[in-house]
């Protein structure tokens, strides 16, 4: 159907919602990076900024913790939440409850998750009371206020992230290829490995890449089962700590950017790999 | 395609489908399948449920359960953290935050479903880039401005705050809902003598009743735990409830536990309700759109 095109009077109704984004998005976006590039407090051009960060271990040292705390997460995620997702594929009864509660801590958010924690997880709570319980160990593992806290918090939501996005996607694959491919001889693996995967691949990818993207600016996590002070001193955790400890906005946007490259570069390098698959819909055709 | 329907419906194809090799190896990974799906909504419900025990448990330590239940904490924590007070200002903020929100985008929603321009696609994806891009880097700036031109910790500063969370999500859906309106009915009012307001007024908004509706409950939910933004320009009084909450978490050292939690219960309960409205929602939009 052909659309009328615009006249003068309609590129005006298009302000009340440009206004607000150019004002509270596009400005303070351009000031940001233009921040991270001015001494504190000042006008004028400096690198000083980004030479403290890269010279200084309290700073730089955030890349290697965040990342240290965060790919491990992703991958674990990626695999558990795969498995769980391809065994729970197509319909049968009480599939809605189990993904219902899969993506429940997800309709929780990150605090409530946190607290939720460190009631589950506290030198007495009921996990290390389970496992004593039956004779796994002997004294009560510390996973709160350290590196597993953080972990345990980022692996839950995660979890909970990807299969709401698994779950339709494998069932928008058309059940009818695997079912080709066993008829024609192949074995259950061979089926995943030459039918399914391919196809679910570049999907998969993408998801993965959205999941480590959010990841990476990890910080209630991090502050409240974490330790803030050393092992998971995030890169937000120090660009909160710049804007709000010491009102420092132009080193708080250093970090804030250091970070966003970091980001960047995780979607190029999930951009390269899913350029060399099947990028398309394999959905029922009817 | 008469070749194809026929293979389909060979029972030797339904023969394949059906059989299942009940060897070690399929056991073996059933089981492990099912138990790492057990454990993980073990914990999921675990942690809710103690969070739950330890808000309204009496004296809790290292009992499986607590020795008794009351509400002495609950009503404790709810006076300590002046709970009522801040549901106050959430609700105030994210209530005019969302009108207006509403009011900005229906317009711009309309012209981008319904007219041909140069660039539209464009501008389409740009209404999407702030809620796709990572909150921190336009907060810390927003933070800086709103600081130096003395609109941080007030009221109308949160609220306008909160627009840059609503307008472009709600620009987003109202796109898909006018889409699917039939345009012949306001080509019927134009041929019969509508002026433009009339049109808006009397044919349009009606029509996109639904998927205002779905809008509004969609940026609520969003602007009710939008966290990263607002605690950056946050006062000491002016703070959203997610923002208590983790102000009082993050300096939680000497607080009993059972407070805390009652105080997480308190922002658990809100979002559970609205878990439960846009899961409704959701299935009334798909079988109003037709997807």
């Amino acid at each position: 159907m052909q659309q009328p095109a615009a006249r003068k009077t309609d590129y005006l109704l298009l302000l009340p919602a440009l206004i607000p984004i150019a004002v509270l998005f596009v400005y303070p976006l351009i000031k940001g990076v233009l921040l991270t590039f001015q001494p504190t407090g000042e006008s004028g051009f400096t690198l000083d900024n980004y030479i403290r960060f890269f010279t200084e271990p309290d700073y730089y040292m955030t890349i290697f913790r965040t990342l240290y705390l965060v790919v491990p997460a992703a991958f674990l995620e990626l695999l558990f939440a795969f498995a769980i997702t391809y065994f729970i594929r197509g319909k049968f009864k009480g599939k809605g409850f189990i993904a219902g509660l899969l993506i429940f801590p997800l309709t929780l958010g990150s605090l409530i998750i946190d607290m939720g924690i460190i009631a589950f997880f506290k030198p007495n709570g009921w996990f290390n009371q389970f496992l004593m319980g039956i004779g796994i160990i002997d004294e009560p593992l510390t996973l709160v206020y350290n590196y597993w806290g953080a972990f345990i918090a980022l692996f839950i939501l995660g979890v909970a992230f990807l299969s709401s996005n698994l779950i339709g996607m494998m069932d928008s694959i058309d059940p009818n290829l695997e079912q080709a491919a066993r008829s024609l001889g192949a074995s259950e693996f061979t089926t995943f490995r030459r039918v399914f995967y391919p196809l679910i691949r570049s999907n998969l990818l993408t998801v993965f890449g959205l999941n480590l993207i959010m990841q990476i600016g990890v910080y209630t996590s991090a502050i409240i089962v974490g330790n803030p002070a050393s092992e998971t001193r995030t890169f937000a955790v120090v660009a909160f700590e710049e804007a709000m400890r010491y009102f420092n906005y132009n080193m708080s946007n250093t970090v804030a950017v250091v970070m966003a490259t970091t980001q960047l570069i995780v979607i190029a390098i999930i951009f390269a790999l899913r350029k060399r698959g099947f990028v398309g819909s394999a959905s029922t055709f009817k | 395609m008469k070749h194809e329907t026929s293979v389909n419906h060979t029972p030797a194809i339904k023969g394949v489908q059906r059989k299942k090799r009940m060897g070690f190896g399929r056991i073996a990974y059933s089981t492990i399948n099912w138990l790492m799906i057990i454990a993980f909504l073990t914990v999921v419900l675990g942690m809710t449920l103690v969070v739950l025990f330890s808000a309204f448990g009496k004296e809790w330590y290292t009992t499986v359960l607590p020795q008794g239940f009351t509400l002495e904490w609950f009503i404790k924590a709810w006076n300590a953290y002046e709970i009522g007070t801040y549901y106050k200002v959430t609700l105030q903020i994210v209530v005019s935050a969302t009108v207006i929100s509403l009011i900005l985008s229906i317009p711009t929603a309309y012209i981008l479903a319904r007219r041909e321009f140069p660039y539209k696609n464009g501008l389409i994806s740009f209404f999407q880039l702030p809620f796709t891009l990572p909150e921190l880097v336009y907060a810390i700036p927003v933070a800086s401005i709103f600081y130096s031109i003395g609109l941080a910790e007030t009221i109308p500063g949160l609220i306008i705050v909160n627009l840059i969370i609503g307008v472009p999500f709600s620009v987003f859906l109202l796109i898909l809902f006018t889409e699917s309106l039939d345009p012949r009915l306001e080509w019927a009012a134009q041929s019969l003598g509508a002026n433009k307001y009339k049109l808006f007024t009397r044919i349009i908004v009606p029509q996109l009743v639904p998927g205002i509706t779905t809008a509004t409950i969609n940026i609520f939910i969003r602007m009710f735990s939008t966290f990263t933004i607002i605690l950056l320009i946050s006062g000491p009084k002016t703070q959203t409830l997610p923002v208590m909450v983790f102000s009082v978490l993050q300096g939680s050292g000497t607080q009993p536990p059972a407070m805390l939690n009652s105080l997480a219960l308190t922002l658990m309960l809100p979002l559970l309700l609205f878990a439960f409205v846009s899961l409704w929602i959701s299935s009334y939009t798909q079988k109003r759109l037709g997807k």
